[in-house]
């Protein structure tokens, strides 16, 4: 039976709201700051046309170069985090035969997933403070010298950032690979133990291989989210001590909502965009190959 | 059961009674009261009209006083909601008044913080804030009645002294914000450790030096507690060196901006060492400061001597000093980590009411003593060392072209600005454990004894004048402010020499300049009227 037009024009009637909605909001706006980062659009006064001069300014821009080095830290230890310490969580829960106690602990890692980020952040700052947190720990076990100003020194204030989340399982990507794990199929195990494969083999050659598509997910929302946020290191830091922690991002924010150059900050913020585009699609099609 | 019926209707017959009498009396009040709204019911704009106005502030700082201010206003002028729109922080204000007036000025907060507003805006230009009109001139409303002052001029609860102050600090001819409160750093300084540790109160520059190293022979790893609020002691540093030249930076007559009624004192100024008030009335002339700047840079002999003097100081700060959590430095002065504070009068009252939260056996005595003078200065500069006594709560009124809006405004600012009103946003700001930023300017109003006294030793001898333009003390971007921290920092740890670090930060204070000239459109000619970039 063929479909009617009408048929057929349904399901993209369905779609026009929200692709009205992104245009709106979404692409006008990436458009708005491509179109900016070539005028030298500043707080109270009139935009010119400067052709590349922000991008070159940008690319000529030391501290903003420096910061990606600094986000780059960060982007691979919260993408290393963001897959592993949630897989080793799913993978151990897997293995717990009793399913009352599962649960519990299922819920138990779900649950701080409801506390606002602002505050796990605020936490962790309290933790890190020079005279609390850790710091009293230490004292407590007579380890006085190991203590640190962590946030406040240039040697500890980059790692003190990336583990603020330790361990690291209270999250969307745990429940995403808990999911994967749910939906492998049965016949894959009941054939496993006919093999007589251990739990490890369980792991590598049915767990890890059919787990690809939810950890690729995992990792590209990962990457993007470690790209394009800078609350974090706003929140502890605000890029300090001097520039060590600063990031792209907060950089651009900084140019943009500090000195009010919006065409200089646009031109950071299409260099950014490109970048995340591109580190996308190489570990999307890294990913791939090793598929 | 009858008789107890009986009883209870007596006593709710009583009780209805006593209800009546007491709204009686309450209604007298209310009498009294819709009489004092009536006598300012005569109102300039449409009171049948409902409107909301809007005071934008920064938390904590007299933030209940302020929203009890306007909840008394709304019970005198129910017509005008007035919202207090409080902002987390100082960084978080100024990117609200980026956005905000990078929209619908008419939309934009009604009272703000002018200071934040021009260094937010205008790279700290009051003439360019008025030239753009970003801020209301307040000059007229002097002399226009303060309803809620017995009918007094807005004008006659300020000193004359502190009203120059105001128009000197926003440029000299347009005045942008009143009088409120006066604010002081100093050294706090914990006296049971002084008494401890045996160690007098230093009363000289090198006697400072002297005992910082001897907490830190001690073991204070970081004897002054300190943050960006320190660089006013740097202020002071440069004041003994910049002062002498003061007059290279006053608007001259024969300027474009001369006003021969606000600026007389300027002409054939030169500082006289023995009346450290001399130059209170003085108005600066930024493009003569800018061009002073471009021509000479930052890494000067003079800056270099000053910021020598003040890194032997600094290498007592604690590390990134310069990017410093407040609380934190403060929380590091109650716990006794740090013998001394560098703080402002603002956290008095912080400082105060944090001790006596703490266990009996873990207050202390403690007070402040000002920045000690030089006993041999270096060459250069100055021996008498002035400190910082300036206006603290500096709101601005911003401009809009409702009328009927404005005159809104202007009354709730007269009214926040009146005895009374003053007196009731101090009151309610302690007593809800919020900062009061220093003593009131506003005659009438009185402070707590206790805090009184605190406050009084904020009072310097000579107040010195703003010189981190010339010393470039972060006149940098804030793009480029983290590489300004870091040399701060660097120089702090005695990394690198204070020529290194002025040698480093050339490029960036002349970037700074050439923005700041761009947009105020000066073509470094004081003789000629600039229009600003528009």
């Amino acid at each position: 039976m063929k479909k009617t037009w009408k048929a057929k024009l349904l399901p993209y009637l369905f779609l026009t709201p929200t692709f009205i909605f992104l245009a709106i909001f979404s692409y006008y706006a990436i458009g708005n700051a491509i179109y900016t980062s070539f005028t030298d659009s500043a707080f109270g006064q009139t935009a010119h046309w400067v052709g590349l001069e922000n991008y070159i300014a940008a690319f000529h821009d030391e501290m903003f170069l420096t910061s990606f080095r600094n986000q780059l830290i960060i982007t691979v230890a919260a993408v290393f985090t963001s897959v592993f310490f949630p897989l080793l969580a799913a993978e151990l829960l897997f293995f717990i035969k009793h399913k009352r106690i599962a649960n519990i602990i299922k819920t138990a890692f779900v649950i701080p997933m409801l506390v606002p980020q602002i505050v796990v952040i605020l936490i962790w700052k309290f933790l890190y403070n020079p005279n609390f947190g850790f710091n009293s720990i230490l004292q407590l076990l007579h380890m006085e010298n190991l203590s640190h100003n962590w946030l406040n020194d240039q040697g500890t204030a980059l790692l003190s950032i990336v583990l603020i989340g330790f361990p690291f399982i209270s999250s969307m990507y745990f429940l995403i690979i808990h999911t994967g794990l749910n939906m492998i199929g049965e016949e894959l195990y009941e054939a496993a133990i006919v093999d007589g494969a251990t739990q490890w083999d369980v792991v590598r050659n049915i767990h890890v291989p059919n787990l690809t598509p939810y950890i690729k997910i995992v990792v590209t929302l990962s990457l993007i989210q470690s790209l394009s946020g800078f609350g974090l290191v706003a929140a502890t830091t605000n890029g300090g001590p001097g520039f060590a922690t600063t990031i792209p991002a907060l950089q651009m924010y900084k140019v943009a909502f500090g000195d009010g150059k919006f065409g200089r900050a646009s031109a950071m913020g299409v260099i950014l965009f490109v970048v995340i585009i591109i580190l996308t699609l190489l570990s999307r099609k890294t990913m791939k190959e090793e598929d | 059961m009858k008789r107890y019926k009986k009883v209870i209707s007596l006593v709710l017959a009583g009780s209805m009674l006593l209800t009546g009498m007491l709204s009686g009396c309450g209604k007298e009040e209310k009498k009294e009261e819709s009489k004092s709204t009536a006598a300012s019911s005569d109102v300039a704009w449409d009171s049948s009209k409902k409107d909301e106005i809007i005071l934008t502030v920064i938390n904590n700082y007299y933030t209940a006083g302020q929203k009890k201010a306007a909840e008394e206003y709304m019970k005198l002028h129910p017509e005008t909601k007035v919202v207090v729109d409080v902002v987390s922080d100082n960084d978080s204000y100024m990117t609200k008044m980026k956005t905000s007036f990078s929209g619908n000025q008419e939309e934009a907060s009604d009272i703000v913080h002018g200071n934040f507003l021009v260094n937010a805006l205008t790279g700290s230009s009051w003439n360019l804030a008025f030239e753009k009109g970003y801020v209301m001139d307040l000059t007229p409303m002097l002399d226009e009645e303060n309803p809620y002052n017995a009918g007094k001029l807005v004008r006659d609860v300020f000193e004359e002294s502190d009203l120059a102050i105001a128009l000197n600090k926003t440029g000299g001819s347009k005045m942008g914000i009143l009088p409120f409160d006066k604010i002081g750093v100093a050294f706090f300084y914990n006296k049971d450790i002084f008494d401890k540790e045996g160690i007098e109160i230093p009363e000289t520059f090198e006697e400072l030096e002297k005992i910082c190293k001897e907490f830190r022979d001690k073991g204070y790893k970081y004897p002054v507690s300190a943050g960006l609020e320190s660089s006013w002691f740097l202020n002071a540093i440069a004041d003994t060196g910049y002062r002498t030249m003061e007059e290279t930076f006053l608007v001259q007559p024969g300027d474009a901006a001369w006003d021969e009624s606000t600026m007389k004192d300027n002409e054939n100024f030169k500082f006289d060492e023995t009346n450290l008030a001399c130059d209170k009335n003085l108005v600066n002339s930024d493009e003569r400061i800018m061009a002073y700047k471009k021509e000479n840079g930052v890494n000067t002999e003079l800056n270099q001597t000053i910021y020598t003097a003040f890194g032997k100081i600094a290498k007592y700060f604690p590390d990134n000093w310069v990017q410093a959590d407040t609380n934190q430095i403060i929380t590091d002065f109650e716990m006794g980590n740090s013998p001394m504070l560098l703080q402002g009068s603002f956290n008095a009252g912080k400082v105060l009411s944090d001790i006596n939260m703490l266990p009996e056996d873990q207050q202390f005595e403690w007070a402040t003593f000002q920045f000690p003078s030089f006993e041999k200065a270096p060459e250069g500069l100055q021996s008498t060392m002035r400190g910082l006594y300036v206006l603290g709560n500096e709101m601005a009124i911003v401009q809009k072209e409702d009328k009927d809006h404005t005159e809104r405004v202007k009354d709730f600012y007269k009214y926040m600005y009146s005895p009374s009103g003053a007196q009731m946003i101090y009151e309610e700001t302690l007593t809800n454990g919020n900062y009061i930023q220093g003593p009131s300017v506003i005659a009438g109003v009185t402070l707590d004894e206790a805090l009184q006294e605190k406050l009084d030793g904020f009072v310097p001898e000579g107040t010195s004048r703003d010189w981190d333009n010339l010393d470039g003390f972060t006149r940098v971007t804030e793009a480029n402010k983290p590489k300004f921290y870091d040399l701060i920092n660097q120089f702090s740890v005695e990394k690198i020499t204070a020529e290194e670090m002025l040698e480093q930060l050339q490029p960036l204070y002349d970037e700074y300049n050439e923005e700041a000239i761009k947009a105020a459109g000066y073509d470094l000619d004081p003789a000629t009227a600039d229009n600003a970039k528009e």
